[in-house]
């Protein structure tokens, strides 16, 4: 019974850190930065326990903990630390004393995603999800009151209702006795294909919508701007770091038996979100809808890759993944950098000559946006190289992603000259010593990966054992 | 003599120098002066042990010819190697030197100095590792990496209403980068191991992989150079570009791009691609007389000196086409002769212009008043004219010659656009020294300053010295 207790921990104690969030709002006038600091002291816990009991779990049958489990939500917690870090300093210049509230949304989405990642149970991801896309919600009506943000959170509502009976009609079909997830891939093997299609478009299409994959993606790139930065960056990092974890896991263990029929579903979603990644970021002059473009990009380039089903992949295009939204991170860091006035600026042009008034947080985003490039030696384009290498034999799949990358390259540049070279037009204000200090933090752990990439890839088959 | 750790040192000093650049303090009134020193003596110190390695004996357990070699892992299946041989070492010589000689063209500059030392050091120090690199893997990080420091050194150079020839210019390098990728990930895909750049060619390719292969190096490589249709970004660039340091590192690039052809372009071509050699070469013609009578429809020197450049490169691009490869290091020589002398020439006449827009006059017979840059900028006039006072006239003419061995038309253009080039530099001399012009004798125009021209007629003392022994240096 203890033992069961304990191996509960990672997420109880992510439950214990909400109830006395709870407690601090009914019963005493808490800081604001007290709440982070309690949310953060229990991601840290739950990331400790996670890795003791690593491969340790209770009910098995809905979820199992393996190695790759614990990797990726150790990944999400050190991310979800940094996010909860800077958005701490979001809350305190913006006065506002909804802290306490932020943290308890936080860590309910936590509890989400870690369970997600685990999960080997159609039925139970799919309550999970209904709840993540809950507080997902709330995070939504969390950010300033507007008209526009509260049509794009009814959308985001309505067309998650729409996915989940999607979702609901392809589990129901596994129902009864197919539900986990190794039964279910044999399963679906001997049923019809049209039927088989039916399943697969139903998961694989719900799960696009939250890793919000083109066309599904508007919901996340018409929000990003009007969100507050905290949820904006959550929106880009947290859930995008476990759900693809999630994604993984299922090409392993169910997708994977279906190359034929999904190879091109792959494919077309693939092309779909570098097309509209492409179109987004040269049409837009707004930072994150840039930045939202190329997260797009990113995650069109994995599905291309995985549309090979070549063997070996799935470990380069989660290292990948990894090492994108780790410098996608360092960018959003650089967000909370930029003030002018106490506002946050939205658009590319307010960033004029931010270079010459804040070198060194100019030439972090520079390097960011650099890595972003895919410029040699940098750690990010190891990662493509490594990837494109191995499907080499798909020779239109590795000119699309360069052609891609092209693309984009001017928005990069773009980018680079309004920091760099133009003319400050704003004063902006003083920066955050610590978000210095994260910064440096985030380019010597970039040095690290540039001059010992090993780290990324050692011994990936036993570490990542998805299955 | 540890040449390997020279090698790598060689690489990576101008890196150790930037860093030292870059902690140079904003608010101090001798930044400039720390960042030029820094600059000055890390360029300094690496031509002194390009110099050394020059005289180090050859390997012959590598490569008959390596000088030096060093290599490290990067993953399991990654291996960067980089090797000198005298080819390598002329291309790196020259671009020390040529940068040294253009940090001293920045003295007088007051904006963003530091910056652009900062970069030109980073920059230099991947095309060191280009020009040595020895496999495909490294051949590709040095040959994209150097982009992104060249993008900020012009972007801080160019004012900012002529940004979109930068865009332009950054497109098609990046361009050329991307294509280069697919070649080298169709390359590595073949072999998982480190694919030397000299054996690209013994490499079994299907059909199609040879096109897709050959034509994607082929065009990267390309879009480095000053050809049609590329031409156009890069001599904008060169026309709107005013410091002298940046546009010598611009300068470079397309020499890079030849090095390139030379250092992978097999002698029988691939039947895949030299189809199409004629149509290149026709194109690399049409161009070359476009630049060279390009040079006509301007008075400013500048201009003439950058299509002076804009035929030269043409020249050294036909030439690494031919189908023989003794010539090698007759281009290298010449290479080497023509950045330094383009260098010499690009800071005197940056100071002439800077002198001009101080004192708002015309540039015209502006020579007349500083005698030493007078000196100076003859001497390198008629250097550049292919007169033999230099390798280069040797060089030149050896390679002309190979070209009317194989193409007598092609040869006959070439004479004829290089004749063009050479007049219009001529006739810029002519303007600069005009001596119908008078000036106030209140007009104080400077001259340039002692150091410069010291370290100006040293460069023509080597360039003289070359004409006697190429490698002179060399003890």
């Amino acid at each position: 019974m203890l033992e069961n207790v304990l191996y509960t921990l990672p997420e109880s104690s992510l439950l214990i850190g909400i109830f006395v969030l709870i407690w601090s709002i009914v019963f005493s006038k808490m800081h604001g930065r007290s709440a982070f600091q309690i949310a953060k002291i229990f991601i840290l816990i739950s990331a400790l326990f996670s890795v003791l009991f690593y491969n340790k779990e209770i009910l098995s049958q809905y979820f199992v903990a393996t190695s790759y489990t614990t990797l990726t939500y150790v990944f999400t917690c050190a991310v979800s630390l940094i996010w909860l870090s800077v958005s701490s300093k979001w809350f305190l210049a913006e006065k506002t004393s909804l802290s306490e509230y932020f943290c308890i949304l936080a860590l309910s989405c936590l509890i989400c995603l870690s369970l997600i990642v685990k999960s080997v149970h159609f039925g139970i991801l799919f309550g999970l999800l209904i709840m993540l896309t809950v507080f997902q919600y709330l995070l939504f009506r969390f950010s300033r009151q507007s008209e526009e943000l509260y049509h794009t959170a009814r959308r985001y509502l309505l067309i998650s209702l729409v996915f989940f009976a999607l979702f609901f009609a392809s589990v129901a079909l596994l129902f009864p006795n197919h539900l986990d997830y190794a039964s279910a891939g044999s399963f679906i093997a001997e049923v019809s294909p049209l039927q088989r299609m039916f399943i697969l478009l139903g998961i694989l299409c719900t799960l696009f919508f939250f890793l919000s994959l083109a066309p599904f993606h508007f919901w996340l790139s018409e929000a990003s701007s009007t969100l507050i930065l905290p949820v904006a960056t959550y929106f880009a990092l947290i859930p995008k770091m476990a759900l693809f974890g999630l994604f993984f896991k299922l090409q392993n263990s169910v997708f994977s038996l279906f190359a034929e029929p999904l190879r091109d579903v792959y494919f077309v979603f693939g092309i779909l979100s570098v097309s509209f990644a492409v179109i987004g970021a040269n049409a837009s002059r707004f930072l994150r809808k840039i930045f939202t473009s190329v997260s797009l990009y990113q995650a069109g380039v994995i599905l291309l890759v995985l549309s090979t089903f070549k063997e070996g992949l799935i470990s380069i295009a989660y290292i990948y993944t990894e090492v994108y939204l780790f410098v996608l991170l360092g960018v959003y860091i650089c967000f909370y950098a930029f003030k002018i006035n106490g506002e946050y600026p939205l658009n590319l042009n307010s960033l004029k000559g931010v270079a010459s008034s804040r070198p060194y947080i100019g030439a972090a985003f520079m390097l960011m946006v650099a890595t972003l490039m895919s410029l040699p030696p940098l750690s990010y384009f190891m990662m493509q190289f490594v990837m494109l290498s191995e499907i080499a034999k798909f020779e239109l799949i590795v000119y699309i992603v360069l052609l891609g990358l092209l693309t984009l390259l001017p928005v990069y540049l773009k980018v680079i000259e309004t920091v760099a070279f133009l003319k400050r037009e704003h004063n902006f204000d003083r920066v955050d010593f610590g978000l210095y200090m994260y910064l440096l933090l985030h380019i010597a752990f970039l040095t690290v990966l540039l001059i010992k990439p090993q780290i990324l890839l050692l011994q990936t088959d036993i570490l990542l054992s998805i299955g | 003599m540890h040449t390997d750790y020279l090698l790598m040192l060689i690489i990576f000093l101008p890196l150790i120098g930037s860093i030292f650049v870059l902690t140079a303090k904003d608010n101090h009134a001798d930044t400039f002066k720390n960042a030029e020193q820094v600059t000055l003596l890390t360029l300094l110190v690496n031509i002194l042990l390009i110099i050394t390695l020059f005289s180090a004996k050859p390997k012959a357990e590598i490569q008959a010819d390596m000088l030096a070699q060093a290599s490290w892992h990067f993953f399991s299946f990654i291996k960067f190697s980089f090797g000198a041989d005298v080819l390598a070492l002329i291309f790196v010589f020259a671009a020390q030197t040529a940068l040294f000689v253009g940090v001293f063209g920045i003295r007088k500059e007051k904006q963003n100095q530091k910056n652009i030392l900062f970069y030109s050091l980073i920059y230099l120090t991947f095309l060191n590792g280009y020009f040595f690199a020895l496999d495909i893997m490294s051949f590709y990080i040095c040959f994209v990496a150097p982009l992104f420091p060249l993008y900020m050194l012009i972007g801080y150079a160019l004012p900012e209403r002529q940004h979109k020839i930068l865009m332009r210019l950054s497109f098609h390098h990046f361009l050329g980068a991307m294509l280069l990728l697919a070649s080298c990930i169709f390359i590595l895909s073949l072999k998982h191991d480190d694919i030397l750049l000299s054996n690209i060619d013994k490499l079994h390719l299907s059909y199609r992989k040879s096109l897709l292969v050959w034509g994607g190096l082929f065009l990267a490589l390309i879009l480095r150079m000053p050809v049609w249709p590329f031409h156009h970004a890069t001599t904008s660039v060169w026309s709107a570009l005013k410091n002298p340091l940046v546009f010598l590192t611009l300068h470079i690039l397309p020499i890079s791009g030849i090095y390139g052809f030379m250092r992978c372009w097999p002698l029988n071509i691939p039947y895949e691609i030299s189809v199409l050699t004629p149509v290149f070469q026709a194109l690399c013609i049409v161009t070359m007389i476009f630049a060279a009578f390009g040079g006509y429809a301007y008075t400013n020197a500048g201009h003439k000196l950058s299509n002076y450049i804009f035929v030269y490169d043409l020249l050294y691009l036909l030439a690494v086409f031919l189908p023989t490869d003794v010539i090698k290091l007759n281009i290298a020589y010449s290479v080497f002769a023509f950045l330094l002398i383009t260098s010499s020439l690009v800071i005197l006449q940056a100071h002439m212009l800077r002198e001009s827009a101080r004192l708002n006059l015309p540039v015209k017979g502006i020579l007349c008043q500083m005698p030493r840059a007078s000196i100076a900028y003859n001497l390198f006039v008629l250097a550049a004219l292919g007169l033999p006072v230099s390798a280069f006239f040797g060089n030149n003419f050896i390679i002309v010659s190979e070209i009317f061995n194989f193409q007598l038309y092609v040869g006959t253009i070439v004479v004829v656009c290089m004749t063009l080039a050479a007049i219009s530099l001529l006739h810029s001399l002519y303007v600069l020294k005009d001596e119908t012009c008078v000036f106030a004798p209140e007009m104080k125009i400077k001259d340039i300053d002692f150091l410069s021209f010291i370290v100006i007629m040293i460069v023509m003392f080597m360039l003289l010295m070359s004409l006697i022994k190429p490698l002179w240096f060399v003890l």
